[in-house]
C-alpha cells in the first residue's frame, strides 16, 4: 500500500469532518447572538439565509480545490500567488486555525468550570484534552476522520433527543409572527448567522484527501446542510421555550433552555450538564481538526515532517488558550476570529480563483 | 532366501564405509541400525524395541515404538500377526514373483493406512517419538514409518468457555488433526483450504491456516503467512503465543485476534472472508482480523431467530457498557453532579452514604478489587467450591461490609450489576480488558468527575480508531461507516437481508451463494 | 512499526504522568456533605433587610426492614437575615455544616410584604445567575409570612416537595398553572404582567389559596385574586385541565372539567384594539342535586348546559372586570396575542399595554358541551 492510498478518506467522511467542524461551541450562544441582531423571532430564517451564504462560498472554495487535486491551500497559494504572497496566506491560516483551537479549547474549558467542575483551574481541564488531542492527529487524517464518524451519530442523536425533550415547555407563540415586522431584522443578523458556519473551510485542506474528488461539492452541501438543521432545531426550540426577550439576557442560552425543564423517571433528571458532557466530544473533533490543519500547513510550508509541529504546536496552543483574562475577553476573542474569518475567507478564495483562472494555472 | 543373504553379506563392506561417510541414513544392517538407534533413542525408558522374525521372508526385523504413544493393539495385530505367521503359500508366490522386500511389506504385510518410509534415521526417529512405529528389516536400508499412533486426545466435548444454549455442542481439542477434520466436516468443500507450517526453533509445531480459497483477500493471506514466518521463539505452548507475537499493537488491552474454542465460530468467520489459525496441541483457534463488534457477538445471534437475536446483542452491548462505566458513573454522580440525578435518588443515596468513611472512589476500588480477587479465586478453585466461594464472597462479605458501614448499600449494588454485565460478555479476553479500563476510568472519574469519564471515552476511542487489526480498522463497521455492514452491528438483520460477506473484509466474491 | 510502538509508549508515559499530577480532585464534594435545599422562602425583615429560609432535606436511611418507624422531621429550616440572598447563604454556613446545595431546589416562597416592596427580578437575580438551581424551579407568593409555608406538622413529608407535588398537579380550575423561573423570565423581560400562585397557611398546614398579581412595569404585586377570579382566569387562558363549575341555578348541578380550549381573536380598526374571546369547555354531569331530571332526554341536557354557560360567563366576565377595573393589568395573554397577529399596532402599544387594556373592549362567547352523565340518568319523585 502507498502512502497516498492509506491516506484517503471516504465521501461520507468528508460530510462529517465539515459538519463535526461546523457544529463547535458556537451553538450553544447562537440563539442569543442571532435574537440580538434580528431582534424578532425570524432568527431561524436568517439561519437559513446565512447557511446559503456560507454555501456560495463554499462553492467557491470547492472550485479552487478542484483545480489543484492531491493538494492543500498551503501548497497551491504558492503555486498561484509566489512564494512570498503564498507563504503570507498560509500562515494567516494557520494562525487562524491556531487560534480558533486555542479558543474552543477555552471556550469548552469555561462552559465546563461553569456546569460541570466549578473550581477546578483552566490549565487542569485544558492540559489532558491537548494530550488526547495530539494522541489523535499523530496518526494522521484517517483515524480523524474515524473518530468523527464515531462522535458525530452519538452527539448529534443526543442532542437532538435532549432538544426534543424540551417540547414541555415550548410555546409556539414565542416563535409568532412569522415576518412580523418586515424582511429587514431578518437581514441584519445575516453576517452572525453566515458566520456560525465557519468550518466548512476545512474543504480547502481536506479536498486532497479525498478519495472521490468529484463528489466534494455534494459533501460540502450535505454537511452545511446538516448543521443548518441542527441550527435551526436548536433556534426554534430554545426561541420557543426562552421567548425572544429571555434568550438575549442568558450567556448559555441553549444550556438556560435545557435547565429548565426536567424528566422525570429516568436516572438522569437534568440534561443541561448532560447535555455539555456529551457536547465536549464535540469540541474536541473540532479542537483537533483546528490543531491537525495548524500542523499539517506548518509541515507544508516548511516541507518538513508533520509530528515535529504537532508536538512543537501543543505548548502554543495551550498559551494562546490560557490568555483571555475572563470569559468577557474570550467572547472576544471568539469575535476577533469570527471577523477575521468574515474578510479572509470570503476574499481569499475568491482571489486565488480568480489570479489562477487568469494565469491559467492548474496542476 | 541364500541369495539374498549372501548379497547382504556382499555389501557389508560398502555399507560399513556408508556409515562413516553419511552417518544420517540407514545402512541396511539391522543389528548396526539397531544401535545406533539405541544410542540415540534408545536410552530412555519408553522406547520399546520388539525384535522378531518376518515369519514369510525369513528376515529378522525389529519393531520401534514408544509406550502409551504407539497403540499396542494395532502393533499386536495389524503390524505382528501378520508378519510373523508364515504363509507357505503366500511364501511360494512370493518367491514366484520378483518382487523387492519393500514392495511385500508394504502391498502384501501392514495391515494400516499410512505407511510411509524414510533413509533417515532422523527422521526416523522423530516419527516414532510422535508415536508412530518403526519398522526395520533386515537388508533393507529403509525405515518403515508406520502410523500407529493412538489418538492421545480427549472426546470433542462442549467448550467451556464459550458455552451456547443453541448451537453444536463440539468444541476443538488438543489434536491438530482432529480439528482440522471437524473443520472439513462442517465444510465439505474444496475451496477450503487448509495450510500447515512448522513453527518454532527447538520444539517444531504444527501450525494451519484455514481459509477459503474462492473468499479470502490475497493480500490478507500474504500478510497472515509473512508474519506468521517471523516467529521466532523455541517454543509456542498455547495460541496465545502466536496470536501475541503476530499482533499489530502489542500494548493496546484490546485483543486484536480473537480466539475461540467452537469450530462454528472458526467456519463463520472463514466464510466472511477471515483466516482461522489453528494450532497443534491447544483447542484455541484463532482468527483474524477481528473487529470490535465481533468481541461482543456469539454465534447465538445467528442461531436464534433474528428478532431475539437482536435484542440479544443489544443487551449485550448496553451490559457491556455498564460494565465499563457503571463504578465511575457512580463516582461521577455522587460526588461531583449530585444536580443531574432525580432528588429522590440523591437523597437516598446521601443517606445510605451516612456514616460511610471512605469517599466513593475507595469504596469502589475496595468492593470491585474484592470481586475482582474473589472471581480469580472462583476460578482456580475445583468448580464446586469456586461456585460456592462465589455465593459466599458476594453475599456474605458484601452484606457483612455493608452492615459494618464500609461500603454504602448502593455501592453494592452497583458493584454487583457490574460483575454480572460483565460476564455477559461472550469472550473471555474482550471481558478481561473492559475489567482492567473500568479502574482506570474510575480514576479519570474520580478526578474529573463526568468530564474525566468523557476525556476516557475520547481517549478510548481515539486508540480504538488507530488500532488495526491485520489492516482492517479495528473500529469497523462502525467507522468507516459501511451501511451493508451495519445490518450485522448493532442489529442481527434477517438472514435472507445478509447475502453480501462484510465489504470491510475486501472478498474475492461478495455474494454468499 | 517499531517505532510507532515507541511512540505509543510514550505517549502512554505521558498520560499516565499527567494522571498522577492530577491527583488532586478539586470539584470533589462527597454527597453526604451538601445539604440539598428542597425550598427557600423569602421575607421582608425590619430595616429594609430581606430574610431567607433555607429548607434542607434531613436524609434518613430508610431502616432496613423497620418500615414506617422512622417517623424522623424530614427536613430542617435554617433562617437567616441579611440585605441579599448572597450574604444570607454565606450566614447559614456559619450555623450548619455542609454547603448549600441548590439543585434540587423545588420552589421559592416570597412573602406578600416582599413581594410588594421590591422589584422581583432584582431578588431573584441570583436563582437565575447561580448554575445550580433549577429554571424550573417554581415560584409561590405567601400570604403573610412566607416561612410559615415551608412548616408542616406531619412526619415524613418534606413541606417544599409537598407544595411542588401539588403545583404540577394541578388538579383544580381552581389554582393556577405552575409558574417556573424560566417562565417567570419571559414575562419579567418582556414587562408583561403576570400572576403567581399564593400560598396561605392553615392550622400550620399549607393551602393553595388564591393568586398574587405581579405588574409587569414594576415587578412588584399589586393585589389578589381569590379562587373563583382564579377559575375565571383559567377560563380565559384555558391553562387547565380539571375542574368543575356550578351551574346557576337553586338546586345546584356540578359540571366536570374535561377539557379547555379557549381562543383570543384581537381586531384591529385603526387605532380601535378589541378582542375576542372564545371558549369551549367539553365535560360531564358529576353530581346533580334537583328532585327529579331526565337527563336521557336531550333537552334537559342543552337545558344545563345552559345553565353552566351563565356561570362560566360570569365568571370570565367578572375577572376581565378585576383585570380592567381594579387591578388595571392584563393577565390573561391579551397583548400576547396582539403581539402574534398584530406585530405592528403591538408596537405602538406595548409601552402602556396594561393602561390601554383596561379600556379594551371585550367580547365573550362560551359552549359548553355535556359528553355524558355517568351512571344515573334520572330521577323522578
Amino acid at each position: 500500500m502507498t502512502k497516498q492510498k492509506f491516506d484517503q478518506i471516504t465521501t461520507p467522511q468528508t460530510v462529517v469532518i465539515i459538519s463535526n467542524f461546523i457544529l463547535g461551541i458556537g451553538i450553544l450562544t447562537l440563539p442569543r447572538t442571532v435574537t440580538e441582531k434580528v431582534k424578532t423571532p425570524d432568527g431561524w430564517i436568517t439561519i437559513i439565509l446565512g447557511g446559503i451564504t456560507a454555501l456560495l462560498v463554499a462553492i467557491i472554495m470547492v472550485k479552487l480545490a478542484e483545480r489543484f487535486p492531491g493538494k492543500s491551500i498551503f501548497q497551491y497559494s504558492n503555486e498561484i500567488t509566489g512564494k512570498v504572497i503564498g507563504s503570507v496566506v498560509s500562515l494567516c491560516i494557520i494562525i487562524y486555525y491556531l487560534t480558533l483551537s486555542s479558543f474552543e479549547l477555552r471556550a469548552m474549558s469555561e462552559t465546563t468550570r461553569l456546569f460541570l467542575l466549578q473550581g477546578t483551574p483552566n490549565w487542569a481541564i485544558i492540559l489532558p484534552f491537548i494530550w488526547i488531542g495530539l494522541y489523535l492527529i499523530t496518526g494522521g487524517i484517517n483515524p480523524i476522520a474515524r473518530m468523527f464518524e464515531i462522535v458525530f451519530p452519538i452527539t448529534i442523536l443526543f442532542f437532538l433527543l435532549v432538544m426534543f425533550l424540551g417540547i414541555k415547555v415550548f410555546d409556539i407563540n414565542n416563535l409568532r409572527p412569522v415576518m412580523g415586522m418586515g424582511v429587514m431584522p431578518v437581514m441584519k443578523g445575516l453576517t452572525t448567522t453566515s458566520l456560525s458556519f465557519v468550518g466548512f473551510e476545512i474543504i480547502l485542506i481536506i479536498y486532497m484527501y479525498m478519495k472521490e474528488p468529484t463528489r466534494a461539492l455534494k459533501a460540502t452541501v450535505i454537511g452545511l446542510s446538516i448543521s443548518l438543521v441542527f441550527y435551526c432545531v436548536t433556534f426554534i426550540m430554545v426561541i420557543g421555550a426562552l421567548s425572544i426577550d429571555g434568550a438575549v439576557t442568558q450567556t448559555w442560552p441553549v444550556l438556560t433552555f435545557i435547565r429548565s425543564f426536567e424528566i422525570s423517571g429516568l436516572f438522569v433528571e437534568r440534561f443541561d450538564s448532560l447535555l455539555l458532557v456529551i457536547w465536549i466530544m464535540q469540541l474536541f473533533t473540532t479542537f483537533a481538526v483546528c490543531y491537525y490543519a495548524a500542523a499539517l500547513g506548518l509541515s507544508h510550508i516548511f516541507n518538513k515532517n508533520i509530528n515535529l509541529f504537532i508536538y512543537g504546536l501543543a505548548p502554543l496552543i495551550y498559551i494562546v488558550s490560557m490568555m483571555p483574562r475572563n470569559i468577557n475577553e474570550m467572547f472576544q476573542l471568539g469575535s476577533v476570529i469570527g471577523n477575521f474569518t468574515l474578510y479572509f475567507f470570503s476574499c481569499v478564495p475568491v482571489l486565488l480563483l480568480l489570479i489562477s483562472l487568469m494565469r491559467g494555472k492548474q496542476s | 532366501m541364500k541369495r539374498r543373504k549372501s548379497k547382504t553379506e556382499d555389501q557389508q563392506q560398502a555399507i560399513e564405509k556408508e556409515v562413516q561417510s553419511n552417518p544420517l541414513n540407514f545402512t541396511g544392517n539391522l543389528s548396526i541400525d539397531l544401535d545406533r538407534i539405541r544410542s540415540e533413542i534408545g536410552q530412555n525408558g519408553d522406547v520399546h524395541i520388539r525384535e522378531f522374525k518376518i515369519g514369510s521372508l525369513n528376515a529378522r526385523a525389529a519393531l520401534i515404538f514408544i509406550d502409551g504413544l504407539a497403540d499396542t493393539e494395532i502393533i499386536n495385530n495389524n503390524i505382528l500377526r501378520s508378519l510373523m505367521s508364515v504363509d507357505d503359500q503366500d511364501c511360494e508366490k512370493n518367491r514366484n514373483i520378483e518382487t523387492s522386500t519393500r514392495e511385500r511389506l508394504s502391498t502384501h504385510m501392514l495391515l494400516i493406512g499410512k505407511v510411509n518410509e524414510t533413509s533417515n534415521i532422523q527422521s526416523f526417529d522423530t516419527a516414532i517419538l510422535a508415536g508412530s512405529a518403526g519398522l526395520l528389516v533386515e537388508g533393507t536400508a529403509i525405515g518403515f514409518v508406520l502410523d500407529v499412533a493412538k489418538a492421545k486426545t480427549r472426546n470433542i466435548e462442549e467448550p467451556l468457555s464459550e458455552s451456547l444454549v443453541r448451537g453444536p455442542r463440539v468444541g476443538f481439542v488438543e489434536q491438530l488433526s482432529d480439528n482440522t477434520a471437524l473443520l472439513r466436516n462442517l465444510s465439505k468443500t474444496q475451496d477450503l483450504a487448509i495450510n500447515t507450517f512448522k513453527v518454532g526453533t527447538k520444539i517444531k509445531k504444527d501450525l494451519a491456516i484455514v481459509y477459503m480459497r474462492d473468499i479470502v483477500d490475497p493480500q490478507l493471506l500474504e500478510e497472515v503467512i509473512q508474519r506468521i514466518q517471523t516467529i521466532n521463539i523455541d517454543n509456542l505452548p498455547e495460541s496465545g503465543y502466536v496470536e501475541q507475537l503476530i499482533e499489530d499493537n502489542q500494548f493496546s488491552p484490546f485483543p486484536q485476534i480473537q480466539n475461540t474454542e467452537r469450530p462454528d465460530r472458526v467456519m463463520g468467520a472463514i466464510l466472511e472472508g477471515r483466516v482461522g489459525i489453528l494450532l497443534d496441541g491447544t483447542p484455541f483457534a484463532l482468527i483474524l482480523p477481528v473487529t470490535f463488534n465481533m468481541l461482543l457477538q456469539s454465534p447465538e445471534d445467528y442461531y436464534e431467530r433474528w428478532i431475539s437475536g437482536t435484542l440479544i446483542r443489544m443487551l449485550r452491548y448496553l451490559a457491556a457498557f455498564i460494565a465499563l462505566f457503571g463504578p465511575s458513573l457512580y463516582i461521577a454522580f455522587s460526588s461531583f453532579h449530585q444536580g443531574l440525578i432525580p432528588t429522590k435518588l440523591a437523597i437516598s443515596i446521601a443517606a445510605s452514604r451516612e456514616g460511610v468513611p471512605f469517599p466513593p472512589l475507595i469504596e469502589a476500588l475496595i468492593m470491585e478489587i474484592s470481586i475482582e480477587i474473589l472471581r480469580e479465586a472462583g476460578l482456580r478453585l475445583p468448580k464446586p467450591v469456586g461456585q460456592s466461594l462465589g455465593i459466599v464472597g458476594g453475599l456474605i462479605v458484601g452484606e457483612a461490609a455493608v452492615q459494618a458501614g464500609i461500603v454504602s448499600p448502593i455501592m453494592v449494588i452497583v458493584v454487583a450489576v457490574t460483575a454480572i454485565s460483565s460476564f455477559t460478555l461472550p469472550h473471555y479476553s474482550i471481558g478481561i480488558t473492559i475489567r482492567f479500563l473500568r479502574f482506570v476510568v474510575m480514576l479519570f472519574s474520580a478526578v474529573y468527575g463526568l468530564y474525566g469519564v468523557v476525556l476516557f471515552v475520547l481517549l478510548l476511542c481515539t486508540h480504538l480508531v488507530k488500532l488495526k487489526s491485520f489492516n482492517v480498522p479495528y473500529l469497523s463497521p462502525a467507522v468507516p461507516y459501511q451501511l451493508s455492514d451495519l445490518k450485522d452491528f448493532l442489529i442481527r438483520a434477517p438472514l435472507s437481508m445478509m447475502k453480501r460477506r462484510p465489504k470491510l473484509m475486501h472478498t474475492q466474491e461478495s455474494k454468499r451463494k | 512499526m517499531n517505532k510507532q510502538r515507541m511512540k505509543n509508549v510514550w505517549v502512554g508515559v505521558i498520560l499516565s504522568l499527567n494522571l498522577i499530577l492530577l491527583t488532586s480532585c478539586w470539584s470533589y464534594r462527597p454527597i453526604e456533605d451538601v445539604n440539598f435545599v428542597a425550598g427557600a422562602a423569602l421575607d421582608a425583615e425590619k430595616g429594609g433587610k430581606i430574610s431567607s429560609t433555607l429548607q434542607y432535606v434531613v436524609p434518613h436511611e430508610k431502616g432496613g426492614g423497620q418500615a414506617g418507624m422512622s417517623g424522623h422531621k424530614q427536613y430542617e429550616n435554617i433562617k437567616e437575615v441579611g440585605d441579599a440572598l448572597e450574604p444570607i447563604g454565606w450566614e447559614t454556613t456559619l450555623k450548619k455544616e455542609g454547603s448549600i446545595f441548590g439543585a434540587h431546589e423545588k420552589i421559592v416562597v416570597i412573602g406578600e410584604e416582599l413581594a410588594r416592596k421590591i422589584d422581583m427580578e432584582q431578588l431573584v437575580d441570583l436563582y437565575y445567575r447561580d448554575i445550580d438551581i433549577r429554571g424550573s424551579t417554581l415560584v409561590f407568593i405567601a400570604d403573610g409570612k412566607a416561612d410559615k409555608t415551608l412548616e408542616s406538622e406531619a412526619p415524613d413529608i418534606v413541606p417544599s416537595y409537598r407544595i411542588n407535588e401539588i403545583a404540577i398537579q394541578q388538579l383544580s380550575t381552581r389554582m393556577l398553572r405552575q409558574t417556573s423561573l424560566v417562565v417567570m423570565l419571559s414575562k419579567m423581560e418582556s414587562d408583561s404582567s403576570f400572576v403567581l400562585q399564593r400560598l396561605t397557611t392553615e392550622k400550620g398546614e399549607v393551602k393553595f389559596d388564591g393568586a398574587a398579581v405581579i405588574k409587569g412595569k414594576t415587578n412588584k404585586l399589586i393585589g389578589f385574586l381569590n379562587k373563583k377570579e382564579i377559575e375565571g382566569l383559567n377560563l380565559i387562558t384555558g391553562d387547565s385541565k380539571t375542574g368543575s363549575i356550578r351551574s346557576q341555578g337553586k338546586k345546584p348541578v356540578y359540571f366536570q372539567i374535561q377539557q379547555i380550549k379557549s381562543k383570543i381573536t384581537p381586531y384591529v380598526k385603526g387605532e380601535n384594539i378589541s378582542f375576542h374571546l372564545n371558549v369551549s369547555i367539553d365535560g360531564r354531569i358529576a353530581e346533580d342535586w334537583k328532585q327529579s331530571f331526565n337527563l336521557f332526554k336531550d333537552s334537559t341536557l342543552k337545558q344545563v348546559e345552559k345553565e353552566v354557560e351563565k356561570e362560566a360567563d360570569s365568571l370570565v366576565e367578572h375577572t376581565i372586570n378585576r383585570m380592567q377595573d381594579d387591578l388595571g393589568v392584563d393577565i390573561a395573554g391579551f397583548g400576547n396575542e396582539l403581539r402574534i397577529h398584530h406585530p405592528r399596532a403591538w408596537q405602538r402599544v406595548k409601552k402602556d399595554w396594561d393602561e390601554r387594556f383596561k379600556t379594551t373592549p371585550v367580547t365573550t362567547n362560551i359552549n359548553i358541551h355535556i359528553t355524558d352523565y355517568g351512571m344515573i340518568g334520572e330521577r323522578n319523585k
